[in-house]
Protein backbone atom coordinates (compact mmCIF):
# COMPACT_ATOMS: atom_id res chain seq x y z
CA UNK A 1 0.00 0.00 0.00
CA UNK A 2 1.34 3.37 -1.01
CA UNK A 3 0.82 6.42 1.26
CA UNK A 4 1.11 9.91 -0.19
CA UNK A 5 1.45 12.29 2.72
CA UNK A 6 0.94 16.07 2.68
CA UNK A 7 1.01 18.82 5.30
CA UNK A 8 -1.99 20.49 3.71
CA UNK A 9 -4.35 19.84 0.79
CA UNK A 10 -7.56 21.49 -0.34
CA UNK A 11 -9.19 18.05 -0.12
CA UNK A 12 -7.75 14.53 -0.08
CA UNK A 13 -10.66 13.19 -2.16
CA UNK A 14 -10.13 15.87 -4.81
CA UNK A 15 -6.42 15.04 -4.98
CA UNK A 16 -7.12 11.31 -5.16
CA UNK A 17 -9.60 11.84 -8.01
CA UNK A 18 -6.89 13.46 -10.09
CA UNK A 19 -4.49 10.51 -9.82
CA UNK A 20 -4.49 8.43 -13.00
CA UNK A 21 -4.14 4.68 -13.54
CA UNK A 22 -3.79 3.72 -9.90
CA UNK A 23 -3.05 -0.01 -9.83
CA UNK A 24 -2.47 -0.60 -6.11
CA UNK A 25 -4.10 0.53 -2.87
CA UNK A 26 -3.07 4.15 -2.49
CA UNK A 27 -3.74 6.49 0.42
CA UNK A 28 -3.73 10.27 0.14
CA UNK A 29 -3.24 11.69 3.64
CA UNK A 30 -3.26 15.36 4.63
CA UNK A 31 -2.58 16.76 8.09
CA UNK A 32 -4.96 19.58 7.32
CA UNK A 33 -7.61 20.23 4.64
CA UNK A 34 -8.50 23.69 3.42
CA UNK A 35 -11.75 22.69 1.75
CA UNK A 36 -12.61 19.29 3.14
CA UNK A 37 -16.14 18.24 2.31
CA UNK A 38 -18.71 15.57 3.04
CA UNK A 39 -22.06 14.60 1.59
CA UNK A 40 -23.51 17.13 -0.86
CA UNK A 41 -20.25 19.07 -0.64
CA UNK A 42 -21.00 20.16 2.92
CA UNK A 43 -17.89 21.54 4.62
CA UNK A 44 -15.91 19.09 6.78
CA UNK A 45 -14.04 20.89 9.56
CA UNK A 46 -10.42 19.79 8.99
CA UNK A 47 -7.90 21.59 11.22
CA UNK A 48 -4.47 20.24 12.20
CA UNK A 49 -4.73 17.39 14.67
CA UNK A 50 -7.46 15.45 12.85
CA UNK A 51 -6.96 12.52 10.51
CA UNK A 52 -8.02 13.11 6.90
CA UNK A 53 -7.31 10.59 4.19
CA UNK A 54 -8.66 9.05 1.01
CA UNK A 55 -8.09 5.47 -0.04
CA UNK A 56 -8.07 4.51 -3.70
CA UNK A 57 -9.07 0.90 -4.11
CA UNK A 58 -8.45 -0.62 -7.54
CA UNK A 59 -10.29 -3.48 -9.26
CA UNK A 60 -13.67 -3.19 -7.59
CA UNK A 61 -16.94 -4.26 -9.16
CA UNK A 62 -20.09 -2.13 -9.13
CA UNK A 63 -21.80 -4.64 -6.85
CA UNK A 64 -18.97 -4.20 -4.29
CA UNK A 65 -19.46 -0.45 -3.85
CA UNK A 66 -22.48 -0.50 -1.56
CA UNK A 67 -20.92 -3.14 0.68
CA UNK A 68 -17.66 -1.21 0.80
CA UNK A 69 -19.29 1.93 2.16
CA UNK A 70 -20.78 -0.09 5.06
CA UNK A 71 -17.59 -2.10 5.53
CA UNK A 72 -15.57 1.09 6.01
CA UNK A 73 -17.80 2.09 8.91
CA UNK A 74 -17.18 -1.29 10.55
CA UNK A 75 -13.43 -0.91 9.90
CA UNK A 76 -13.33 2.48 11.66
CA UNK A 77 -15.26 1.12 14.66
CA UNK A 78 -12.85 -1.83 14.92
CA UNK A 79 -9.81 0.48 14.76
CA UNK A 80 -11.32 2.74 17.43
CA UNK A 81 -12.09 -0.24 19.65
CA UNK A 82 -8.40 -1.20 19.54
CA UNK A 83 -7.52 2.11 21.22
CA UNK A 84 -10.30 1.81 23.76
CA UNK A 85 -12.89 4.01 22.03
CA UNK A 86 -16.38 2.55 21.85
CA UNK A 87 -18.18 3.82 18.78
CA UNK A 88 -21.44 3.32 16.93
CA UNK A 89 -22.70 3.64 13.37
CA UNK A 90 -25.49 5.88 12.17
CA UNK A 91 -26.66 4.48 8.83
CA UNK A 92 -25.05 4.37 6.38
CA UNK A 93 -21.61 5.25 7.76
CA UNK A 94 -21.44 8.14 10.23
CA UNK A 95 -19.40 7.13 13.28
CA UNK A 96 -20.66 8.36 16.62
CA UNK A 97 -19.55 8.19 20.22
CA UNK A 98 -21.60 8.60 23.37
CA UNK A 99 -21.35 12.02 24.98
CA UNK A 100 -24.50 13.70 26.21
CA UNK A 101 -26.35 11.47 23.78
CA UNK A 102 -24.37 10.85 20.62
CA UNK A 103 -21.84 13.03 18.83
CA UNK A 104 -20.24 12.51 15.44
CA UNK A 105 -16.55 11.67 15.46
CA UNK A 106 -15.97 10.45 11.90
CA UNK A 107 -17.47 10.90 8.45
CA UNK A 108 -16.99 8.76 5.34
CA UNK A 109 -17.68 9.80 1.77
CA UNK A 110 -17.08 7.56 -1.23
CA UNK A 111 -16.62 9.03 -4.69
CA UNK A 112 -16.61 6.53 -7.52
CA UNK A 113 -16.31 6.76 -11.27
CA UNK A 114 -18.25 4.26 -13.37
CA UNK A 115 -17.63 3.60 -17.05
CA UNK A 116 -19.98 1.11 -18.71
CA UNK A 117 -20.23 -1.80 -16.28
CA UNK A 118 -16.85 -1.18 -14.71
CA UNK A 119 -15.64 0.82 -11.71
CA UNK A 120 -12.97 3.07 -13.16
CA UNK A 121 -12.00 4.42 -9.76
CA UNK A 122 -13.23 4.01 -6.21
CA UNK A 123 -12.21 6.51 -3.56
CA UNK A 124 -13.18 6.42 0.10
CA UNK A 125 -12.65 9.66 1.98
CA UNK A 126 -12.42 9.39 5.77
CA UNK A 127 -12.32 12.28 8.21
CA UNK A 128 -11.71 11.19 11.80
CA UNK A 129 -11.62 13.76 14.59
CA UNK A 130 -8.68 12.52 16.59
CA UNK A 131 -6.62 15.21 18.32
CA UNK A 132 -8.87 18.25 17.90
CA UNK A 133 -9.21 20.42 20.99
CA UNK A 134 -11.89 22.89 19.99
CA UNK A 135 -14.79 22.91 17.52
CA UNK A 136 -16.57 25.95 16.17
CA UNK A 137 -19.73 26.85 18.07
CA UNK A 138 -22.09 25.47 15.38
CA UNK A 139 -20.39 22.05 15.55
CA UNK A 140 -19.78 21.86 19.27
CA UNK A 141 -23.12 20.28 20.06
CA UNK A 142 -22.96 17.65 17.33
CA UNK A 143 -19.27 16.82 16.85
CA UNK A 144 -16.44 15.69 19.08
CA UNK A 145 -12.94 14.26 18.93
CA UNK A 146 -11.13 11.36 20.58
CA UNK A 147 -9.06 13.86 22.55
CA UNK A 148 -12.10 15.82 23.73
CA UNK A 149 -14.29 12.89 24.69
CA UNK A 150 -11.74 10.35 25.87
CA UNK A 151 -8.81 12.56 26.94
CA UNK A 152 -6.34 10.59 24.86
CA UNK A 153 -3.91 11.75 22.19
CA UNK A 154 -3.50 9.23 19.39
CA UNK A 155 -0.92 8.71 16.64
CA UNK A 156 -2.76 9.48 13.43
CA UNK A 157 -0.52 7.33 11.25
CA UNK A 158 -1.11 4.29 13.45
CA UNK A 159 -4.89 4.76 13.25
CA UNK A 160 -4.70 5.28 9.48
CA UNK A 161 -2.83 1.99 9.03
CA UNK A 162 -5.16 0.23 11.42
CA UNK A 163 -8.26 1.39 9.48
CA UNK A 164 -6.75 0.39 6.12
CA UNK A 165 -5.79 -3.03 7.46
CA UNK A 166 -9.27 -3.51 8.82
CA UNK A 167 -10.82 -2.63 5.44
CA UNK A 168 -8.52 -5.12 3.70
CA UNK A 169 -9.40 -7.80 6.20
CA UNK A 170 -13.16 -7.09 5.96
CA UNK A 171 -13.08 -7.35 2.16
CA UNK A 172 -11.79 -10.92 2.55
CA UNK A 173 -14.45 -11.83 5.11
CA UNK A 174 -17.84 -13.36 4.51
CA UNK A 175 -20.22 -10.48 3.84
CA UNK A 176 -23.02 -11.87 5.92
CA UNK A 177 -20.81 -11.83 9.02
CA UNK A 178 -19.64 -8.26 8.35
CA UNK A 179 -23.23 -7.09 7.93
CA UNK A 180 -24.18 -8.79 11.21
CA UNK A 181 -21.37 -6.85 12.90
CA UNK A 182 -22.59 -3.67 11.18
CA UNK A 183 -26.10 -4.20 12.54
CA UNK A 184 -24.78 -4.69 16.06
CA UNK A 185 -22.88 -1.39 15.86
CA UNK A 186 -25.79 0.51 14.33
CA UNK A 187 -27.84 2.95 16.39
CA UNK A 188 -31.25 4.18 15.35
CA UNK A 189 -31.53 7.90 16.01
CA UNK B 1 5.99 -12.21 -36.31
CA UNK B 2 6.17 -15.61 -34.64
CA UNK B 3 6.95 -16.50 -31.04
CA UNK B 4 6.12 -18.88 -28.22
CA UNK B 5 4.85 -18.11 -24.74
CA UNK B 6 4.22 -20.36 -21.77
CA UNK B 7 1.35 -19.82 -19.29
CA UNK B 8 1.05 -22.22 -16.35
CA UNK B 9 3.29 -24.73 -18.15
CA UNK B 10 1.14 -24.68 -21.30
CA UNK B 11 2.85 -23.63 -24.50
CA UNK B 12 1.22 -21.22 -26.94
CA UNK B 13 2.53 -20.71 -30.47
CA UNK B 14 1.71 -17.14 -31.45
CA UNK B 15 1.77 -15.71 -34.98
CA UNK B 16 0.79 -12.15 -35.81
CA UNK B 17 0.02 -10.71 -39.26
CA UNK B 18 -0.95 -7.24 -40.37
CA UNK B 19 -3.81 -7.75 -42.85
CA UNK B 20 -4.10 -4.05 -43.63
CA UNK B 21 -3.85 -0.73 -41.79
CA UNK B 22 -5.49 -1.07 -38.34
CA UNK B 23 -6.43 -4.71 -38.95
CA UNK B 24 -4.37 -7.57 -37.55
CA UNK B 25 -4.72 -11.33 -37.32
CA UNK B 26 -3.33 -13.29 -34.37
CA UNK B 27 -3.04 -17.05 -34.59
CA UNK B 28 -2.79 -18.87 -31.23
CA UNK B 29 -2.15 -22.62 -31.56
CA UNK B 30 -3.97 -22.68 -34.93
CA UNK B 31 -6.96 -20.62 -33.70
CA UNK B 32 -7.26 -17.29 -35.45
CA UNK B 33 -8.44 -13.97 -34.04
CA UNK B 34 -8.90 -10.82 -36.14
CA UNK B 35 -8.79 -7.35 -34.56
CA UNK B 36 -9.81 -4.17 -36.32
CA UNK B 37 -10.04 -0.52 -35.28
CA UNK B 38 -13.79 0.12 -35.35
CA UNK B 39 -13.50 3.90 -35.75
CA UNK B 40 -11.28 3.37 -38.78
CA UNK B 41 -13.74 0.87 -40.25
CA UNK B 42 -16.55 3.38 -39.91
CA UNK B 43 -14.49 6.18 -41.37
CA UNK B 44 -13.74 3.97 -44.38
CA UNK B 45 -17.47 3.19 -44.87
CA UNK B 46 -18.06 6.89 -45.78
CA UNK B 47 -21.15 8.57 -47.41
CA UNK B 48 -24.68 7.16 -47.03
CA UNK B 49 -23.35 3.84 -46.05
CA UNK B 50 -21.43 5.39 -43.17
CA UNK B 51 -24.53 7.07 -41.79
CA UNK B 52 -26.41 3.79 -41.88
CA UNK B 53 -23.54 2.01 -40.19
CA UNK B 54 -23.39 4.59 -37.41
CA UNK B 55 -27.10 4.41 -36.75
CA UNK B 56 -27.20 0.63 -36.69
CA UNK B 57 -23.93 -0.14 -34.96
CA UNK B 58 -23.09 2.74 -32.65
CA UNK B 59 -26.35 3.88 -31.08
CA UNK B 60 -25.85 3.04 -27.44
CA UNK B 61 -28.45 2.70 -24.76
CA UNK B 62 -26.82 3.74 -21.49
CA UNK B 63 -28.44 2.06 -18.51
CA UNK B 64 -28.32 3.19 -14.90
CA UNK B 65 -25.31 1.30 -13.47
CA UNK B 66 -26.17 1.63 -9.78
CA UNK B 67 -29.30 2.53 -7.83
CA UNK B 68 -29.70 5.86 -6.03
CA UNK B 69 -30.85 9.41 -6.64
CA UNK B 70 -29.88 11.08 -9.89
CA UNK B 71 -28.41 14.13 -8.21
CA UNK B 72 -26.85 15.81 -11.24
CA UNK B 73 -27.07 15.45 -15.02
CA UNK B 74 -24.31 17.25 -16.89
CA UNK B 75 -25.61 16.83 -20.46
CA UNK B 76 -28.67 17.75 -22.49
CA UNK B 77 -30.39 16.22 -25.49
CA UNK B 78 -28.60 17.01 -28.78
CA UNK B 79 -25.29 17.64 -26.98
CA UNK B 80 -22.26 16.19 -28.68
CA UNK B 81 -20.24 14.30 -26.13
CA UNK B 82 -16.86 12.62 -26.00
CA UNK B 83 -15.89 9.22 -24.65
CA UNK B 84 -15.20 9.43 -20.88
CA UNK B 85 -17.17 12.68 -20.56
CA UNK B 86 -19.10 13.02 -17.31
CA UNK B 87 -22.81 12.29 -17.86
CA UNK B 88 -24.27 12.30 -14.36
CA UNK B 89 -23.83 11.74 -10.65
CA UNK B 90 -25.90 9.14 -8.84
CA UNK B 91 -25.89 9.51 -5.05
CA UNK B 92 -26.65 6.71 -2.65
CA UNK B 93 -25.55 5.62 0.81
CA UNK B 94 -23.08 8.53 1.02
CA UNK B 95 -21.53 7.51 -2.27
CA UNK B 96 -21.25 9.89 -5.18
CA UNK B 97 -21.04 7.82 -8.34
CA UNK B 98 -19.96 9.64 -11.48
CA UNK B 99 -21.17 8.01 -14.66
CA UNK B 100 -19.01 8.50 -17.76
CA UNK B 101 -19.92 8.09 -21.39
CA UNK B 102 -18.49 4.90 -22.92
CA UNK B 103 -18.54 6.37 -26.45
CA UNK B 104 -18.30 9.55 -28.46
CA UNK B 105 -21.60 10.62 -30.02
CA UNK B 106 -24.69 12.78 -29.78
CA UNK B 107 -27.25 12.57 -26.98
CA UNK B 108 -30.45 11.45 -28.68
CA UNK B 109 -32.65 11.02 -25.62
CA UNK B 110 -32.43 11.43 -21.83
CA UNK B 111 -34.99 9.24 -20.11
CA UNK B 112 -34.61 10.49 -16.52
CA UNK B 113 -34.32 13.83 -14.77
CA UNK B 114 -32.40 15.25 -11.84
CA UNK B 115 -33.87 14.20 -8.51
CA UNK B 116 -35.30 10.94 -9.86
CA UNK B 117 -34.90 7.80 -7.76
CA UNK B 118 -33.29 5.36 -10.17
CA UNK B 119 -32.57 1.66 -10.11
CA UNK B 120 -29.82 -0.44 -11.63
CA UNK B 121 -30.70 -1.35 -15.21
CA UNK B 122 -33.17 1.52 -15.77
CA UNK B 123 -32.99 3.21 -19.16
CA UNK B 124 -31.01 6.44 -18.92
CA UNK B 125 -29.49 7.93 -22.07
CA UNK B 126 -29.46 7.01 -25.76
CA UNK B 127 -26.33 8.11 -27.54
CA UNK B 128 -26.39 7.98 -31.34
Amino acid sequence: MKILSFDKLPSTNQYAKKLKDVKEWTVVWAKEQERGYGKEKRCWYSPKGGLYFSIIIPDLKIKDLEFLTLACAVAVCRALKKIGVKSFIKHPNDILVEENGFKKICGILSENVILSKRVKSAIIGIGLDTNIDVFPRDLNQIATSIKKSFSICVENEKILNSICNQIKSILKQERKKVLEEYNLLKVNL
Amino acid sequence: MKFEIRIKNKKYQIEMFELKKDKIKIRVNQKEFVFEDREEKEARAGGRNRGFFKKQQRAKDIKIPIGGVLSKIFVEENDTIKKNQKLAVISAMKMENEVLSPITGKIEKIKAKEGDRVFEGDDFIIIA
